[in-house]
């Protein structure tokens, strides 16, 4: 566990929760804090907090509409001012500071740090942990979650990568490109052995759910077959293996979010009888 | 009437109590239950003060406490957060002087490296007037925090 994960799940204890209804008392929890959350009109920013003296207050742009989303701001604000108040006497996060998502620039250490107290705090280990051992990978079953929780679905479906104990990766591609992936352990493994990738800037292969949601077909939102090819670079996989793929299409961000399964065997057989 | 064993302490209130609650049944009116305990030789009023100062205690010193009282700090806190809007008007007119303000008030909130602020504060120089009213307006709202806790 980070260090930042291990700060959120010390507040946690510290403030007795015990049913994860209280971690919607966001504003609660971030006052026996010292910080008083608060919404007004920022620009150029989606979120600010001045800290002075052990006490802070946190300024949440009145312009994001989501909930989900204010909540991740109050708790990714929370993080910098557990974590980095030494440091930092004021700060203003952008919105790319504040990722649901994967992906960061260099010298931005401290907004991740940030991002992942905010998403151990909402999403956290004694809770979240053992609902992701409970049903079959899906992103149905991601979203029932979201929902519990009050959190984005982006943001749910990276948390549970870390719980997961199936080989399964989170895709998230705008405008027809696969712009960042993650998978979990049991994913990584078998990329890392059969020595594939999947292809960050690409255009989605035609013959993914998820391209074919950008065609603008209304397709049912479920688990399907796809070829592994649809989605993987050459590797040591059968050419002809399949994996599961369930897509969401987002129409106000142009994106899909996908969630792939490797449920079966993909190793190329032939090429391990070949190799002995 | 029947005996009336005394309290003394804070224990013997509670032992006596759940024996109490667990012996009369929740549909039971108020009334009746009164009746009850001026049977047992309690009077209702006393008996009543008496568990209030307990529970107020108990829950002043509960782990839990935090989920009752924050909302209400809270509430305080926003109220008074608003008044120093109030007292900013004249500084709309005027940029450099909410620059100064917010320094100065920096440099009075002091143990944070002033250099430092400006740094972590990207757009500073290009903050709209209203984000830097706002962020003055926190933080005299802070510097009086800081002064009340002091106090």
């Amino acid at each position: 566990m980070s260090f930042a994960a291990q700060s959120a799940d010390h507040l946690i204890d510290r403030l007795g929760i015990t049913k994860r209804s209280d971690l919607l008392l966001l504003e609660e929890i971030a006052w026996t804090r010292g910080i008083l959350v608060k919404e007004g009109l920022l620009e150029g920013s989606e979120a600010r907090l001045v800290m002075a003296k052990g006490r802070g207050v946190i300024t949440i742009s009145s312009s994001i509409q989501d909930l989900r989303r204010k909540r991740f701001s109050i708790a990714h604000e929370l993080g910098h001012f557990e974590l980095h108040r030494a440091q930092r006497g004021l700060s203003l996060c952008l919105s790319e500071d504040i990722r649901e998502g994967v992906g960061r620039t260099a010298g931005q250490d401290l907004e991740q740090e940030a991002n992942e107290f905010a998403s151990a705090l909402l999403l956290p280990y004694r809770f979240f942990a053992p609902l992701c051992k409970k049903q079959e990978p899906s992103l149905d079953y991601v979203a029932h979650l979201a929902n519990d929780f009050s959190t984005s679905l982006t943001a749910t479906a990276l948390r549970y990568l870390n719980f997961c104990e199936e080989p399964v990766a989170i895709v998230y591609s705008h405008d027809n490109r696969i712009q960042w992936f993650q998978g979990s352990k049991d994913f990584e493994t078998i990329r890392e052995d059969l020595e594939f990738f999947i292809d960050v800037r690409a255009r989605l292969d035609r013959s993914s759910l998820a391209a074919t949601m950008f065609q603008g077909r209304n397709l049912p939102s479920k688990m399907s077959r796809v070829l592994a090819s649809s989605w993987f670079t050459s590797g040591r996989y059968d050419q002809n293996a399949t994996i599961l793929e369930h897509s969401y299409f987002m129409p106000t961000y142009n994106a899909t979010l996908t969630l792939l399964w490797i449920d079966e065997d993909i190793e190329n057989e032939d090429e391990e009888l070949t190799e002995d | 009437m029947k005996k009336r064993r005394p309290i003394e302490t804070e224990a013997q209130l509670l032992v006596a109590l759940e024996r109490f609650f667990t012996n009369i049944s929740q549909s039971e009116p108020i009334e009746a239950i009164d009746e009850e305990l001026r049977e047992y030789g309690y009077d209702p009023k006393a008996l009543g003060s008496q568990i209030e100062v307990l529970s107020k205690r108990a829950l002043a010193n509960s782990q839990l406490n935090w989920r009752i009282q924050a909302r209400q700090e809270i509430d305080a806190a926003k109220e008074k957060l608003n008044r120093f809007e109030y007292m900013t008007p004249d500084h709309h007119s005027d940029r450099s002087f909410t620059l100064n303000s917010i320094q100065q008030l920096l440099r009075k909130l002091g143990s944070q490296d002033s250099q430092l602020v400006p740094a972590h504060f990207r757009n500073f120089d290009s903050a709209s007037d209203q984000d830097l009213l706002s962020l003055l307006q926190e933080l005299e709202f802070l510097a009086s925090s800081h002064e009340n806790h002091e106090d």
